[in-house]
């Protein structure tokens, strides 16, 4: 039986593919629930901040998506787009983040090394 | 009380209904404007089937047709995933199609204006900064026009696809990745 990827790796990978297919993208952080750390809580989904200047500023719209275990995307996951504007108000905490999450680790973009390598 | 997966598969219905429809005016040949009507409001469906999945309340998503520009781009992309490297860097020109097409939909709906800069829109009269009032049916919707190159008919099979498998899975899509039902629509 194959191995299940770690909650982690998959937050890593989903993140990486994200930077790729759109280089627009200038950050992703993971966010955090209240307890959770590190993407370690296995009941939690996935949820990806990602700082994108294409989207419109109209506020925080997480966006909901299943597993799918044929993918290897064995967890749920949780997308929040915002503007670049937008990220700045919540680090001024002028926007907040519903459910009490907070802003984790940055995901570093995949190196054009990387890229080459896949 | 009722679940919001209730909520999310009864709006991918309406989003599946209207696109049947709007493929059938299409086909007979119907104004522009009133098949666009049919894919605004299918696209704004489908992007609250998404959001009450997340548990968004239903008569907040009721009240606003302002939630295509920003979730359809992300809702396509997760559809067209599949992983790092290559393949998903051929995506990328597509999504940004994707992206510039959902603010022109979300403005089809006549209570988005863009600040007054768009009164333009699929179904009621407005007047242009020449004075003239122009009727949707006269209009031309060149913010549209991608949808009558190729690109705009994967972007409609894959609008497809999703709700299809909204309604047939009777939950939120899964990340598709690889393996996806949407990477034979390419």
């Amino acid at each position: 039986m194959p191995k299940r990827s770690t909650r982690n790796a998959v937050a890593k990978r989903l993140a990486e593919a994200h930077y790729t297919v759109e280089p627009v993208i200038a950050e992703i952080f993971q966010l955090l629930a209240p307890g959770e750390q590190d993407a370690q809580r296995e009941d939690e989904p996935i949820k990806l901040l990602e700082v994108n200047p294409d989207t419109p500023p109209v506020g925080i719209v997480p966006i909901e998506f299943g597993p799918d275990f044929r993918a290897d995307i064995p967890y749920p996951s949780i997308i929040v787009e915002v503007a670049p504007d937008e990220y700045q108000r919540l680090k001024q905490r002028k926007l907040k983040l519903p459910n009490r999450w907070r802003i984790g680790r940055k995901f570093q973009r995949p190196s054009p090394r990387e890229l080459a390598a896949r | 009380m009722i679940g919001r997966r209730a909520w999310s598969i009864a709006w991918a219905r309406q989003a599946e209904a209207d696109l049947e429809a709007r493929a059938v005016l299409a086909r007979g040949g119907s104004p522009l404007c009133e098949q666009s009507h049919l894919l605004q409001m299918a696209c704004e469906k489908l992007c609250k089937a998404f959001l009450c999945s997340h548990g968004s309340r239903p008569e907040d998503l009721q009240r606003s047709h302002a939630y295509v520009s920003k979730t359809l781009p992300v809702v396509v992309r997760q559809a067209l995933f599949a992983g790092p490297g290559r393949r998903a860097r051929q995506h990328t020109r597509f999504l940004k199609h994707t992206a510039l097409l959902a603010r022109e939909i979300e403005l089809l709906a006549p209570a988005v204006r863009d600040g007054g800069r768009r009164p333009d829109n699929c179904e009621y009269p407005w007047a242009d900064a020449k004075g003239n009032v122009i009727s949707p049916i006269d209009h031309a919707f060149p913010g549209l026009a991608i949808l009558r190159q190729p690109l705009g008919g994967r972007i409609l099979k894959i609008l497809t696809d999703i709700v299809h498998r909204m309604t047939g899975e009777h939950g939120p899509p899964t990340n598709p990745g690889r393996s996806g039902r949407t990477q034979d629509t390419k």
